[in-house]
Formats: structure tokens, sequence, C-alpha cells
């Protein structure tokens, strides 16, 4: 190093050369005037000073050592009797720096130039001194600046700037400023000094390691080791390459050859130790660690054999190594985070806590201690510390998720979920692609759904799930997004999330399962039997085949496959979830089938599952009883116990629960009266429920409406009141022109007011589809028109067309007919019918 | 229309209006003499099994209502009714459409049923071949019974109000059934009417009527409780069972079909099916759907810590 201090050139050159320019440019006039003031003593001073400083010089190229301590002596006794009396002067202080350096006195520089300096900021000639003498210091955040000031002017005579900025860089990790500064030597540098460029490769090559470029890296080494006998330091260097690469084997075999080669060579030892040490082989690391410390106990042999006494478990004696290495080299960085986690390591956490607490107050402010620090406190409990200790390592590299990932752990440890998710987020914004920060990040988000569906708020846990589910496409947080997808009742997004998990590797039983909820919640209970199904087979487990057993009943529910969901809901198996589906369904499904078949018309079947949901009871559900109250009311009606009907329609409807619509009661009532024949309260009812018509009801009001006439005109026409019979069938037909019922009984009408032809007319153009046309074709013939084997030959139709109630009275008419008039059957279709010729 | 005259045995009600007799405890009577009519002209077909019948009957009322009853078997029509113009008759088991022609002064008690059957069909007989239609202005033997009422019961009853007897036939009246066969056999009439259970063998059957009432007990005197009331312990007295109730209006339904005729056949309406109940109409269809279970424990997350 001594061989690149640059000779130190006495600046004041520059000065007067530019005074002498400045006199030659000047008017003549007024260099005429110009006298130059008389020298002062200090400026007399000064320049002796510099005539000695040359002199240093000389000597010290000539290599007379001796000779050239004595003359930078008398330059610093000489610039420091000349700055007494001229504090001010730059010239002197600059020349005072150059004699104190040389003389390694780098405190007096400092002390010296710092003032001026402060006075003079962006003085090249006072900066140069002053950055080499805070760096000499190892004063880096003073010196740093300084001759970063002075790199950037470019001088050759400050060639040694941009070494030692690189070898700071190097030491700060930061390969890219040292490459820079690198390179710029490379071009500054004079021919003269073109021989040791091998070792700038050499450097380079660390450089370009740090940046994690291995071929730059490989290029660099290899220039380096280019005509010279094969190198250590360039050889490791391509081990390292090899290495970064993933050529570990390559590596291996490389550093086995060098650590035969160069016994000497510390180096390739520690490299190749740890390389067994990560490989995991550690009989082979101790071996080199061992080897190591013989060849010298170095900090880096203490500091490798107790990584390799940790990982043999043996903290203590790990403890004991790293000590060793502190003793060697006191405020080694690693070395106090490897005590910190030897301590650690044995439980002694307040003792490690203390320990990096020591280090860190005593200035070894670097980033992995601070980082060490804060996690052994949280590892001790010492959350609020650990959180404190981490801010610290995230103003120190901000563009680093280190801190951000440590602060997260922090977080995460105390479940403060928010902070923890801003943390690993903050992460993940200066390295988009931390691996860690994903997971975490997912991780904490589930933690935080977790919490956020417990007080109801699944809206938000869907949204951290949704975020988590993106960082991580697993199938646990594929069901935990599905299952708050379904519990906030977003079935058709739960189903998207989970048709994709079944499809993930170490997909369950469970992910078939939320499927088939997810699917029956959006509708599709075919697609969710099939769901429910495939999860059964998934499983072995009796419990889990119950729980996939009561979701497919509730999807034969709804495919109409009630009887098979009963029989299963009914027999749930041994899992207490199975139990709660069934006991959660199993009224409401077979309120369902009570209603359904009192749609079929069969209020006996509709009683008796009404009986079964009495006997299960509704538990806390009072919508589900009244529910239950309101098909027992309708099948009262159904039944005729219309009494008994409107008061259960109105206990279940007061006040109107949740599934009824606003006019439900109006119009149970208006059917109740309807079944009664009450056809005017019934209609008044209708008329009121139809003001504001539910979704679905406006066609069945208007088939209440059409019977209400069509009861009407029957009531009307029994009661011989023909006109009134006739206004309700018109009425009932204008609203359906094609139905031939009504179109038949206004026909009867009419055939009573006198119309017989119009009605014989249409009862024979409807006789096809209303049976009844037949019968009142028979009456016809034998009432009005007497003609008895017509009134025979229709009754005959009537009675082969099954037609029911009438069927025993219509078959005397017609037997009395044909036994009176002696007509026989004409088909012969009926031998058992008495005639004539018929004896007993 | 249901005025027609279809009377269905109605065992079940007979039966049930029997233990009601049981129950009923019979209060006693005073001991005046009461006198039974049995005039039974179509019913019994034998004067010897009507003499009997009456008498084994006013045995077992006496002994069931505590007084004597004597006993009066009447063979013709008009006996029977001078008797019952003179007020000699207490109570009578006469003919259903007989005791029509009673009116108001005989009140129906009970049925007195054979077989088990309270009717009984009629049969229009007679030697020749044809139908009842080819009859036509021939004479129908007709068993003398209720005086004016008889071509009525003919008309409406038996014949259902298809056809006049007066105008088709010329009815001659005889006193009993086995004066009607005699007739046929004699040459008098074409053709008789006679309850299907007396129609002799060897002739043909040219129409059978729909069922209609038989033996019929009637109370001419007093209110018909106390009789009644004593019926239970009176028991079957053959040929007949034990009398039954008369159920509902049927007795008065019968009276109406037999005076008035059936009314006229008038269109019927056809029925629509009854609408029915449509759940969606009246119930939100959510509220119906699958209860879900609550998916909470698989939000569950692992107690793993990052560290470093």
């Amino acid at each position: 190093m001594n061989r690149m201090r640059p000779s130190s050139r006495p600046p004041r050159r520059v000065s007067t050369a530019l005074v002498l320019l400045a006199s030659l440019a000047g008017p003549p006039t007024a260099l005429a005037q110009f006298r130059p003031p008389p020298a002062t003593e200090a400026q007399r001073q000064s320049e002796q000073g510099e005539q000695a400083l040359v002199s240093a010089n000389a000597a010290a190229a000539k290599g007379d050592k001796k000779e050239a301590e004595e003359k930078f002596r008398r330059a610093l006794q000489l610039f420091e009797q000349a700055l007494a009396q001229e504090p001010q002067s730059v010239a002197t202080a600059a020349g005072l720096g150059s004699a104190a350096n040389a003389l390694q006195d780098f405190q007096r520089t400092a002390a010296r130039l710092q003032p001026l300096y402060t006075q003079n900021p962006g003085e090249l000639s006072l900066a140069y001194p002053l950055g080499t003498a805070y760096f000499k210091l190892r004063r880096f955040n003073e010196a740093v600046p300084l001759l970063e000031q002075v790199a950037a002017a470019d001088q050759p005579d400050h060639l040694i700037v941009h070494y030692y900025l690189a070898s700071y860089y190097l030491y700060a990790q930061d390969g890219n400023k040292a490459v820079t500064r690198l390179q710029r030597y490379l071009v500054l540098r004079p021919e003269k000094l073109a021989g040791n460029d091998f070792q700038i490769h050499e450097l380079l090559g660390k450089a370009h390691l740090l940046r994690r470029d291995a071929p730059a890296a490989r290029a660099a080494f290899e220039k380096s080791q280019a005509g010279r006998a094969e190198s250590a330091p360039a050889q490791i260097g391509l081990a390292a390459v090899l290495e970064m690469e993933g050529r570990v084997p390559e590596s291996r075999a490389l550093l086995e050859r060098l650590v035969t080669k160069f016994p000497q060579v510390a180096e390739p030892k520690e490299r190749l130790a740890r390389l067994y040490l990560s490989a995991g082989d550690v009989p082979r690391a101790e071996a080199q660690a061992l080897a190591l410390v013989k060849l010298g106990g170095t900090p880096a042999s203490h500091l490798l054999l107790g990584d390799v006494r940790l990982a043999q478990k043996q903290p203590a004696q790990a403890e004991a190594e790293f000590r060793k290495v502190l003793e060697l080299q006191p405020g080694l960085l690693m070395g106090q985070i490897a005590v910190g986690k030897a301590l650690q390591a044995q439980a002694r956490h307040e003792e490690a806590i203390q320990f990096l607490e020591t280090a860190v107050k005593s200035g070894g402010g670097s980033l992995e201690l601070w980082a060490t620090l804060g996690s052994v406190n949280r590892r001790a409990g010492r959350f609020q510390r650990a959180v404190e200790v981490h801010r610290r390592v995230v103003e120190m590299a901000p563009r680093q998720a280190l801190g951000w990932m440590l602060l997260g752990a922090d977080h995460f440890a105390t479940g403060q979920w928010d902070q923890a998710i801003e943390d690993y987020g903050s992460a993940l914004q200066v390295e988009p692609n931390h691996p860690g920060a994903k997971q975490w990040l997912a991780r904490a988000l589930a933690h935080r759904a977790r919490d956020r569906a417990g007080t109801q708020r699944l809206d938000d846990a869907a949204r951290d799930l949704r975020r988590a589910y993106d960082l991580d496409r697993s199938v646990p947080m594929a069901r935990r997004l599905g299952a708050v997808l379904l519990d906030s009742r977003q079935y058709a997004e739960a189903r998207k999330v989970m048709e994709g998990a079944v499809t993930l590797q170490g997909a369950t039983w469970r992910e078939h399962l939320l499927l088939g909820y997810a699917r029956l919640g959006s509708g599709d209970a075919q697609a969710a039997l099939a769901a429910f199904t495939q999860s059964g087979e998934a499983t072995q487990e009796p419990d889990q085949r119950a729980e996939a057993s009561a979701g497919a009943a509730l999807a034969e529910v709804e495919l109409g496959q009630v009887d098979a969901a009963v029989q299963r809901l009914s027999d749930a198996g041994p899992s207490k979830s199975a139990s709660k589906v069934a006991e959660a369904n199993l009224p409401r499904v077979l309120v369902r089938r009570a209603l359904a078949k009192l749609e079929a018309g069969d209020p006996a079947a509709a009683n008796r599952d009404l009986d079964a949901v009495d006997r299960l009871g509704t538990g806390k559900r009072a919508d589900l009883a009244k529910l239950a109250t309101f098909a027992r009311a309708l099948t009262r009606a159904e039944e005729g116990k219309f009494a008994e009907a409107t008061s259960g329609l109105k206990r279940a409807l007061t006040p109107v629960p949740d599934w009824a619509w606003s006019n439900t009661r109006a119009l149970s009532d208006a059917w109740v009266l309807y079944r009664q024949g009450k056809v005017a309260p019934s209609r008044k009812l209708l008329t009121t429920a139809q003001k504001k018509p539910m979704p679905g009801q406006p066609r069945w009001m208007g088939a209440l409406t059409g019977a209400l006439l069509r009861r009407e005109a029957a009531l009307a026409y029994a009661s011989g009141n023909m006109k009134a019979s006739e206004k309700a069938l018109k009425a009932a037909l204008a609203a359906t022109p094609e139905d031939a019922v009504v179109q038949h009984n206004l026909a009867c009408v009419d055939w009573r007011q006198g119309d017989t032809s119009g009605a014989v007319a249409t009862w024979k153009r409807l006789e096809p589809s209303v049976a009844v046309a037949a019968l009142n074709l028979g009456i016809d013939a034998q009432e009005r028109r007497h003609e008895p084997a017509e009134a025979v030959e229709a009754w005959r139709r009537y009675l082969a067309s099954g037609a029911g109630l009438r069927a025993a009275q219509v078959r005397e008419w017609k037997d009395r007919l044909q036994g009176l008039y002696g007509l026989g059957d004409a088909s012969g279709a009926n031998p058992a019918g008495v005639t004539a010729e018929e004896t007993p | 229309m249901k005025k027609t005259p279809t009377f269905v045995a109605r065992c079940g009600l007979a039966l049930f209006a029997a233990v009601l007799f049981l129950v009923a405890s019979p209060a006693s009577a005073a001991p005046k003499k009461a006198t039974l009519g049995v005039f039974l002209a179509t019913t019994l077909s034998d004067g010897q099994e009507r003499f009997q019948y009456a008498e084994a009957l006013a045995q077992k009322l006496e002994a069931s209502l505590g007084r004597p009853v004597a006993a009066r078997s009447f063979g013709r029509y008009e006996d029977f009714s001078k008797a019952v113009g003179e007020g000699l008759i207490d109570f009578a088991v006469v003919d259903a459409w007989a005791a029509v022609q009673l009116g108001a002064k005989a009140e129906p008690v009970a049925y007195a049923p054979r077989a088990g059957e309270t009717q009984q069909r009629w049969a229009i007989i007679s030697t020749q071949k044809g139908s009842v239609k080819d009859l036509a202005g021939k004479r129908l033997a007709v068993v003398k019974g209720a005086g004016p009422a008889d071509p009525k019961f003919v008309s409406h009853v038996v014949l259902g109000g298809d056809l006049d007897a007066q105008k088709h036939f010329k009815l001659v009246p005889v006193p009993n059934v086995e004066s009607a066969v005699k007739m046929l056999e004699a040459r008098g009439a074409e053709a008789a009417l006679v309850p299907v259970a007396h129609a002799p063998k060897d002739l043909r059957v040219l129409f059978r009527s729909g069922k209609v009432p038989g033996a019929v007990l009637v109370e001419l005197k007093g209110s018909g409780n106390s009789l009644s009331q004593s019926l239970s312990a009176v028991g079957a007295v053959a040929p007949f069972d034990a009398f039954t109730a008369i159920p509902g209006r049927e007795f008065e339904d019968f009276r109406k079909l037999v005076t008035q005729g059936p009314p006229r056949r008038q269109p019927v309406l056809a029925d629509a099916p009854d609408l029915r109940v449509e759940t969606p109409v009246l119930v939100q269809s959510e509220s119906l759907g699958p209860a879900l279970p609550p998916f909470t424990d698989d939000l569950a997350v692992t107690s793993e810590q990052p560290d470093d």
C-alpha cells in the first residue's frame, strides 16, 4: 500500500501559476500598479515547509526512510508554526495534512484540517488529506464523502482515492460502487504501475461476486491469474464463482486441490469447511476447521470452528471459540453476532441480549448485528425492544427486505397482524420476489382473516384470504378462502375457488365437501351431489363419510329425492358435524316435503311429515316453527277443517315472519275462503293481495281469480240463478278463452236459458275433452227430445270415459231406460246390464 | 237430482241406531191396550205368513212395551184404510209406499229389514217376450196398496219418471202379490208389478227397478218416542230382522219422490279441479333452501412462526 501512496505534490504550485496567469492577463496599467505585499513570517515558514516536504518525498522515493522521516518532521514543524500564525491558510493546512499523514499522525490531520475544511467546503486540497486521515482512522462515515469528492475531480495525483474507496465498498458489500472505483483506477493509473494490475483484477472479481455477476467475476479472476503461476487468491475466487453458479461439486473439488497445493493458505480451508458445513458434512468441516486453527488462530478460523461446534450442538464450546474471535479482533461484528447466537443456543437469552446490546453500543452498528440483536430480543419475548431494534435495521437498509422481514416476524410473534401484514408488504415492495415475504404475508393474512371471521367481519376476512391465496396457491389457503366465502354466502365465488382447489396437489375429501356446499349454495344440486359423492369416496374415516353423506342429503332434497334425503338425515352417522347438519335440516326438509305433498293434493302425507316435525322439534328456529304451523293450516283447509286452518294461518303469520311475502296472509286466507266456498270475501282478500304482487305470484293469482269465478258460477247455477252464473262464467272465459270446462259450463247455462241447440253443439264439440258433456247430451236427449236410445248411447259414452262421481247415478238412468225401452248394449260391451231378454 | 230415489242400505247407520235403542231405557207405559196393524200386501206374499208375523210381533211388543198389544192382519187395502180411518190402529207395519199414502198421521219409526235389506227392487213380469215399451196399452196388474198414490208410485218410483204408467198401461188393481201373479196366469193382465223376490221363476222379468224401501213400522197415535225406545228389546221377528232406524230424511225423500216424482234432469256443470296452493307463491323460496353448516373451523391456522 505504501507503494501506492501518491507523492504529496504541493498544491501551491497551482495557485502560483494562477497568480502569474492573472498578472499576465491583466491590463498593463494595473500591472504597473500591482505591488505584491511583502511575504509574512508565516508565509515564509509555509514555503519552507513546502520545500521540506519536497525533499522528504524525494528521499522517500529513493528509499531513504530515515532522511524522509526527518524531512517530514521538519515540514510538519514548519507548517504547524505557520498555521499558528495564520490559522486561515488553506495552503498551510494542506501541507500540514500531507506531512502528518506521511508520519501516520492521522489524528493530527483530522484535528487541524476539519475546522478549516468546514469553512471551505469543497476545497480539494483539504479534502484529500483529511479524507485519507479519516479513512486510515476507519472513520468511514466521515471519510467516504470527502474521498468521493476528491474522486469526482478525477485527478491523476489523487489516484489512490479510487483504491481507498473500492476497498471500502468491498468492505461495505457494495459491489457496484467498488467496480466503478476499480475500473476508474485502471484507467487513471500510470503505466509504470501496470505490473500490479492483477491485484486490481482480483478485487474486481470480488466486487463482481458481490454483484452476483458470475461471468464478470470469472473474467476478472482469470485476468488476475493470466500469465502468472497458479495464484491462491485467483483460484479461490474461481471456486467462489463455481459455487455461485451452483457447481458446488466442482467448487469443492477445486478447493480440495487448493488446500493440498497451498497448505499454508487459510482461505481455501475456510471455504471448503463452509461448503462441508452447509452440506451437513460436519466431521469433514471439523477437520478443516481444526487444520485452519492450527495454521494460525485467526478470527476467521475460530469463527469457523465455533460454527462447527454449533452444528455439533455444542453451544458452550462454540461460545468459547467465538469469544476467542473477539479476543483476537475485539468488536468484530461476525464474532459478536456469533457469541450472541451461541448464548441464545444455551437459552441464556438475557446474556445474549446484553452482549449484543454492548456490541451495538460500542459502535459496531452493522446491519447484521442490529438484526441479530432484535431477533434475540424477540426470542427472549422482549418484543418491544425487538421492534425498536429492527426498525433501526429498516432505517439502515431501506432498500432491503431484511428489516421488514424481521419486523414482520416480531409482529407475527405477538399476533399484531395488521402491522405484520404491512411489514411483509413493505418487504415485497423493495424485493418483489422475496419468497419468505410472500409466504409469511400469506400466513399473516390467514391469521388476520381467522380473527376477522371470528368477529363476523366476513367480507374483510374474504379480502385477506383472496390476497393470501394469490400469494400462496396451496390447498389449505384455498380451503380457508372457500370456507369464508361459504360463510358469507358468496356461493358463486366460493365455487370458483373450490373448483380450482380440488385440482391442486394434495386436495382432500374436505375440499370436495366444501365444493359440494358451494355448488349447492349456487343452486347446482346435481353437481353438488357429485362433489359430495367424491368427498365420501376420498376418505375411509366414518366421521368424514358421514359429513359427506349429510351434504349429499341436502343436494338430494334440492333434486326432489326427498325420501332418500330424509332417510340419510334421519340416520346421520357418527359425526357430530353431520348430526348438526341433519338436525338443522331435517325439520326444514320435512316441512318442505309437506308443502310439496299439499301441492300434489295429499294432505294425509303432509300431515305425517308435519307430525314428524313436531316430534323432532324446530329448536330455536321460530321461523321454521311458524312455517310448520303455516303448512299445517293449509293442510287443515285441504281437509275441510276451515276454522282450524284460519286460526293456524293467523298464528303462523303474526307477526309476519321472514319467509312470508307481505301479502302471504291475504293470499292464504283468500285460498282458505275459496276452499270454503266463500267467494265474495275470498275475492276481496285476493284483490288486496293483487295490489302488490310478488315475483311468481301473478299466474297463481290469475288461477285463483278464475277458480273463484267458476265457484261463483257453480253456486249460482245450483241455486237456479242463471244470470249470475252466466256473468261469472263469461268473466272467467274472458281471462281464459280456451278453457273447455268454462265453455262447457256456459253451454249448460245456455241450455237452461233456452239456447238448447247452441248448448248441444258446444257439448258435442267439447265431448272429447270434457266427459260431462256426454252426460249432458244424454240429459238433453231424454229430457227435451225424449230420445231414450240417444240418451242411453250418450250415457254409455260418459260411463266409458271412466268419469267418477256420477257414474252410479248415470248407470241407473241408463239401465232403466234400457230396461224400459228394450235397448241392448250396441257393442255388447256391457253384457252384465239388465236386458229385457234376461230372466233372473 | 239428489232427491231421486236411490236408497242404499246403510247397515252401519242402522247398527248405530240399534245401539242407541239399547242405551235408551224404556219408560213404563200405561197399561192401555194397543193395536198393531200389519198390512204387507206386497212384501209378504202369503196371507198365513202375514198373520203369523202380526201375532208374533204383537207378543214381542207387548213384552217390550209392558202393555197388552193386539194384532190385526189386513189382506186388503180397503180394510186397513178403514181401520186406520176409524182410529183402531196404534201402530202398523206396512209397505213403504203404502205408508206414504197414510200421510202426516203416520209417523215412520223404523224399517223392518229382510235378509239385511231395508230396500227391495220391483220387477215388471210378463208371460211374454218383449220390453216395457212393447206393453203400450196393455194391462198391468198393480197391487192396491195406497189408493190414489198407487199410480204415482209406479210412475215416479218404479219407472223413475221416465214413463207415465197411467198413460202407457191400463192399470189393473189387485189386492196382493199372490193375486197379481194369478191375474197374469189367468190372462187377466199382460204384465204385473211385483217385488223382485216374489217374481215366479217361470215368468219373464221385463224390467227391474232401482231399490225401494220395503216394510216400515209407523206409529199412528202418539209421539213414536216410546215405541222407538221399546224396539230394541223386540229383536228379530220372522221373516224380518230386528227393526232398524230410518237414516236421516230418507223416508221423507221417498215420500216426496212418490208424491211429486223425480225432479227433471238438468245439465250438470263440469268440475274443474280445485286450485291447490303453490309453495313459492306463499313462501319465499330462499328460506326453504338448505341450512349449510358453519365452516369456521376451516379457517384454522398453524402455530408456525417466522424466524431468521
